[in-house]
């Protein structure tokens, strides 16, 4: 097998669909719409909004012309280039999915070649629909039976006003250099007058045992500017599915407006679903 | 791992006298399973979430740096990561172009990297020692915990790149979602 890519005989696609269907007809009935965009691109172009971290991360090369191209290391990017360059023709707010392969550096407890499912709802910049957002996945999540799984919440400003090293430290999870533990649990940890204390109040009671909140949750990517998530399943060691708020990227490939998404990885998630039944 | 055990034992976990090449056990309450591990595969069966929790050195931790949350300083297992050389070489500063025998190649580029010295690698897995003495490389890196080993192979110590001890460590998903069970280990 060729290291960290995707094969895969038909007797072990028929179960993998049936999965895909589900989620792809729970996107429908939300009134998401599919997008697509190259598998490779100009690097110039798609790396405007990237951080040192994506750009690391990258598989590049240089095609026959002797300019520089980029596989697509995660889909958010593709996106806002590609709805950025149609904005005129386009109308938020704008609800998009996708289900696409992205590309990565093989790390050794990692794919090259990652299959994601994922959102992007753009255009629109609010408590509600940052629930409207986490209640679609939930729904998502519930519709193909995964049982115990948890959406772990964070709010960057939450993180704002640590030093650098406390973040970093975060990021790296040296919690013992922390002078306090980050604080996860329900809605008794959250503080008033905060965006995660809204959050909760605004969210519907019925999504409430599927989600728990971390203070302290940090990503490596940078561009984002609200709510974060990553999507748990007890028992499964590693993140299913990271998303948030990045309300200042699509303003990178040209066009300012605000957006939110998600992307799971698909693979993990029909491991954790196997490992449950 | 008797200080390992050591340290859990202060919470209530209780483990009979382990027998001889078992590498899974529980403890007396049949609460907790134990593992066995290399403390070099400590981190990948943490990161993975086969083991919820482990033990391993910091120099493991440096040299690996696995996606895994670092909990806590047990302050035992000290050991030095340090630069030596045969002690008749006059060493008065890195050269580029030196060549370096090591076990830990991640560590010890990062070291050099910093500052600013282009070093050829010899990487080696065992017994780094004799790589000075028998002049495959200039300097050797390596870890010690008290530098007898060193000395009674002519070496001398140059420099302590960095101090190291046993951590705790906790796979971040497992950490997430039982958190107060996770937090009782560490105060």
């Amino acid at each position: 097998m060729l290291h960290g890519l995707n094969e895969i005989l038909p007797n072990q696609l028929s179960k993998r669909y049936e999965i895909l269907n589900q989620m792809k007809s729970c996107l429908e009935e939300f009134d998401y719409q599919r997008i697509t965009t190259p598998t490779f691109e100009p690097f110039t172009g798609l790396a405007a909004g990237w951080d040192d971290y994506l750009k690391e991360e990258s598989i590049q090369f240089f095609n026959n012309q002797g300019a520089l191209m980029t596989m697509r290391p995660e889909m958010t990017s593709p996106i806002a280039r590609l709805v950025s360059s149609r904005k005129d023709q386009l109308e938020t707010p704008l609800k998009l999915f996708y289900t696409e392969n992205i590309f990565r550096k093989s790390h050794i407890l990692r794919k090259q070649e990652i299959f994601q499912v994922g959102i992007e709802y753009l255009g629109e910049s609010s408590i509600d629909v940052d629930t409207k957002v986490i209640e679609v996945l939930i729904e998502m999540l519930n519709r193909i039976n995964i049982k115990n799984f948890k959406i772990e919440i964070g709010h960057v400003e939450n993180i704002a006003n640590k030093s650098d090293q406390d973040i970093e430290s975060m990021i790296h999870g040296d919690y013992y250099n922390l002078s306090e533990l980050p604080a996860i649990g329900s809605d008794e940890i959250l503080n008033k007058n905060t965006y995660l204390k809204q959050f909760s109040e605004k969210i519907d009671n019925k999504y409430k045992p599927y989600i728990q909140y971390n203070l302290g949750l940090v990503k490596e990517i940078s561009y984002y500017t609200g709510i974060v998530f990553n999507i748990l399943v007890d028992g499964v060691g590693y993140i299913i599915g990271t998303g948030g708020r990045y309300d200042s990227l699509i303003k990178k490939y040209g066009w300012d407006i605000p957006a939110i998404g998600f992307a799971i990885e698909f693979d993990k998630l029909a491991l954790a679903l196997e490992k449950e039944q | 791992m008797k200080e390992s055990l050591k340290y859990f034992s202060q919470f209530g976990i209780e483990v009979d006298e382990i027998p001889a090449r078992k590498l899974i056990f529980f403890d007396k309450k049949k609460e907790f399973r134990f593992m066995i591990l290399r403390p070099t595969d400590v981190p990948v069966y943490v990161e993975n979430g086969v083991v919820d929790m482990g033990v391993t050195g910091m120099d493991i931790i440096r040299e690996r740096k696995p996606n895994i949350i670092k909990l806590k300083d047990l302050g035992f297992g000290y050991c030095r990561f340090v630069i030596a050389a045969d002690k008749n070489k006059e060493i008065s500063a890195y050269q580029n172009g030196m060549k370096v025998a090591t076990k830990f190649i991640n560590c010890t580029k990062e070291f050099f990297n910093e500052r600013g010295i282009k070093v050829d690698m010899i990487k080696l897995y065992g017994s780094v020692e004799l790589a000075a003495i028998t002049g495959l490389s200039d300097v050797v890196v390596d870890l010690v915990a008290t530098g007898d080993t060193l000395r009674e192979n002519n070496l001398k110590e140059i420099e302590t790149i960095f101090e190291s001890t046993a951590y705790l460590v906790t796979n971040s998903v497992f950490y997430s979602l039982n958190t107060k069970l996770i937090q009782q280990f560490v105060s």
